[in-house]
């Protein structure tokens, strides 16, 4: 049925005109403002308002699909290519930016932020997990967008991504600190700068368990641990000068230890000079072994007490044979009536306990023997029988004044410390302690046992003196 | 009292009278009869010929018993691209139809036709590749083959 083409009724045609704009409001699509469609144009997908086209690729559930629409012609990508850049951002953690992050694509980069791409991108979602505790998640931890831009060169990618500080956008702490530890390993101090001039990076060690768990938590390194152990010597200045501090005590050497075992005497005297001292003895050991009497004078000036620090480092000093340090230990306080436990190198039960003077006869040293002699070390009918087994000939003659002298029993301080003795660092224990009168042990607890005299001081776990109190139990472990 | 039944009038002079609850279908007609009242006067649908309005006239009245849309753009409804049997059925027109059908959905606001419409041509488009969707929906690549080669490289990473 055909009706005159003029309508019958023109109020009626302008209201629809109004509720057209009225309800369309997107002036985008030339259909809609273009009442009279030319016939001779065919419909097409390539015809479409840019508002129906992002309708369809909203349909499309996989971004190679939205990527291909996206892919047809010039008109095609400038409608959807945000879309495609938004989707990845809500669908698949942001993956896009650390793409662009690799291959120093600053335009995409610049678009991803500006779409909300969160730099702690993520491929992989948490998964369910369930034990004995019901169920939890397991989050997986993120890629590093800042470390795949820095260590492919791509500065003005890494500078822009450093730069955003929206919430939920910015780069986590974890990500600034690991890529702050890999300029410090890579030596490069002008992104080293960078970092400790404009953004804010940790310098202390990671806080949280990740997953997979790279060790214990309390080996991870902090700004300094990872700078000495670079050797990159000269930037751990500028790194104090900012903040950078040794930390609560962990299971790695300290920086103080570092930097002794390093023979950076000017770090070493930064540190103490900040009143920051060795977490443990490592370093005075190392000192020992390597007689670096000079390294030993600034620890001492800087008030070094060697009640605390210095039985294993007098082990150590005998076992390798300087007199001097023996002689340097004993004058500023090393007690000569503390032993150490000698662990053998097949990890045997038989772990041996050593006085000062024990040691000095099980390692054949004469003239150290002499000396702590002279200076009142406990020795009793023990140490002689041992010379005697030794055929120590020399010593047997200094010792031959013991041979009524019961032997002591080397008692050791486990129990006393509530078996928080293999963690408790030197910092911790009481200030103005007084290391009692009595022969205990310090347990030297070498992994595969001692080899050579370095092992000694070198990543081994100490088992940290602690004083017993007059009338207590001690029972050895 | 409301009329009960309603004239359209399509861009090419045809007069269509169709039940008010269907043509309620569309936002646009509905919110158009709630501020102007009623009317015997036939109501001209500018951008719809008469083909395309008898198609989606056919749609309305097979969904006017569907619940109305709550116009939530949720993910969930988007995510799924299956189509009902009938619809799909309805949908099997040649693709001058199918756009004018989307397009004219669109216009008169029916967002369960116009779902429909967009998840066909998804549905067209899936798994192929750029070229495939060209020759598919007969598009013209105006990229030059260095410009296409650059795009494919920049997109890569959507490639998973």
């Amino acid at each position: 049925m055909r009706l005159e083409s003029t309508p019958l009724f023109p109020s009626l045609t302008v209201l629809a005109h109004h509720y057209q704009s009225l309800f369309k409001p997107t002036p985008s699509s030339h259909y809609l403002t273009s009442p009279s469609h030319p016939l001779h144009l065919m419909t097409s997908l390539n015809h479409l308002p840019t508002e129906l086209l992002l309708l369809i690729a909203q349909h499309l559930t996989t971004q190679p699909d939205i990527s291909h629409l996206a892919q047809v012609n010039k008109r095609h990508y400038r409608a959807l290519h945000r879309y495609l850049c938004a989707h990845n951002i809500q669908h698949h953690g942001s993956t896009a930016l650390l793409w662009a992050a690799q291959t120093g694509n600053l335009a995409l980069t610049t678009k991803l932020l500006a779409a909300g791409a969160n730099i702690v991108t993520w491929s992989r979602e948490p998964e369910p997990w369930t034990d004995t505790f019901g169920q939890r998640y397991i989050a997986f931890p993120t890629e590093n967008p800042l470390l795949d831009a820095a260590q492919r060169g791509h500065t003005a990618v890494l500078r822009l991504l450093l730069d955003e500080n929206r919430p939920h956008q910015a780069a986590s702490p974890d990500q600034r600190r690991t890529l702050l530890h890999w300029a410090l390993r890579a030596h490069d101090g002008e992104l080293v700068e960078l970092l400790v001039q404009h953004h804010a990076v940790p310098f202390d060690s990671r806080p949280d368990r990740d997953w997979p768990s790279p060790g214990p938590p309390d080996t991870w390194p902090s700004a300094l641990n990872v700078a000495l152990e670079a050797g990159f010597y000269s930037v751990v200045p500028r790194l104090v000068e900012r903040g950078a501090n040794p930390g609560p005590y962990r299971r790695r050497p300290c920086p103080v230890e570092q930097a002794i075992c390093c023979n950076q005497l000017h770090l070493v005297e930064l540190f103490l000079g900040r009143g920051w001292m060795p977490h443990r003895d490592y370093g005075v050991c190392y000192i020992a072994d390597t007689k670096n009497l000079a390294m030993l004078r600034v620890l001492l000036a800087r008030g070094l007490d060697l009640r605390l620090y210095g039985t294993g480092a007098l082990c150590v000093a005998i076992w390798a044979g300087h007199v001097d340090v023996v002689t340097m230990l004993l004058d500023h306080g090393a007690s000569a009536r503390l032993g150490c436990l000698w662990e053998t190198t097949d990890r045997s039960p038989s772990m041996d306990g050593y006085t000062p003077v024990g040691f000095a006869v099980k390692w054949r040293r004469l003239e150290i023997l002499r000396l702590l002699l002279n200076r009142g070390a406990h020795a009793d009918r023990a140490d002689l029988e041992m010379a005697r087994e030794q055929g120590f000939e020399e010593a047997v003659d200094l010792l031959l004044r013991f041979e009524d002298s019961a032997p002591q029993p080397l008692v050791t301080v486990f129990e006393e410390a509530g078996g928080l003795l293999f963690d408790t660092p030197v910092e911790l224990l009481e200030p103005g302690l007084v290391v009692p009168e009595r022969v205990e042990l310090l347990v030297l607890d070498v992994p595969g046992g001692v080899a050579d005299a370095s092992q000694i001081w070198e990543g081994m776990l100490r088992y940290v003196l602690r004083p017993v109190e007059e009338g207590a139990s001690s029972d050895e472990r | 009292m409301s009329a009960t039944m309603l004239t359209f009038q399509s861009n090419d002079g045809v007069d269509i009278t169709i039940a008010r609850d269907v043509a309620e279908r569309s936002v646009l007609i509905k919110n158009m009869l709630e501020d102007l009242g009623d009317t015997d006067e036939a109501i001209p649908i500018p951008n719809v010929n008469e083909a395309v309005l008898r198609k989606v006239i056919e749609w309305c009245e097979h969904h006017k018993g569907d619940p109305p849309s709550t116009g939530d753009d949720d993910d969930s409804r988007r995510k799924t691209t299956d189509i009902d049997e009938w619809d799909q059925k309805f949908m099997q027109v040649d693709q001058e139809m199918l756009f004018e059908i989307i397009l004219a959905a669109n216009y008169l606001d029916i967002k369960g036709l116009l779902d429909v419409g967009c998840k066909t041509v998804a549905n067209m488009i899936k798994g192929k590749s750029p070229e495939e969707i060209r020759k598919t929906f007969n598009i013209q690549n105006d990229f030059t083959p260095e410009e296409e080669d650059q795009i494919r490289r920049e997109n890569e990473w959507a490639e998973e």
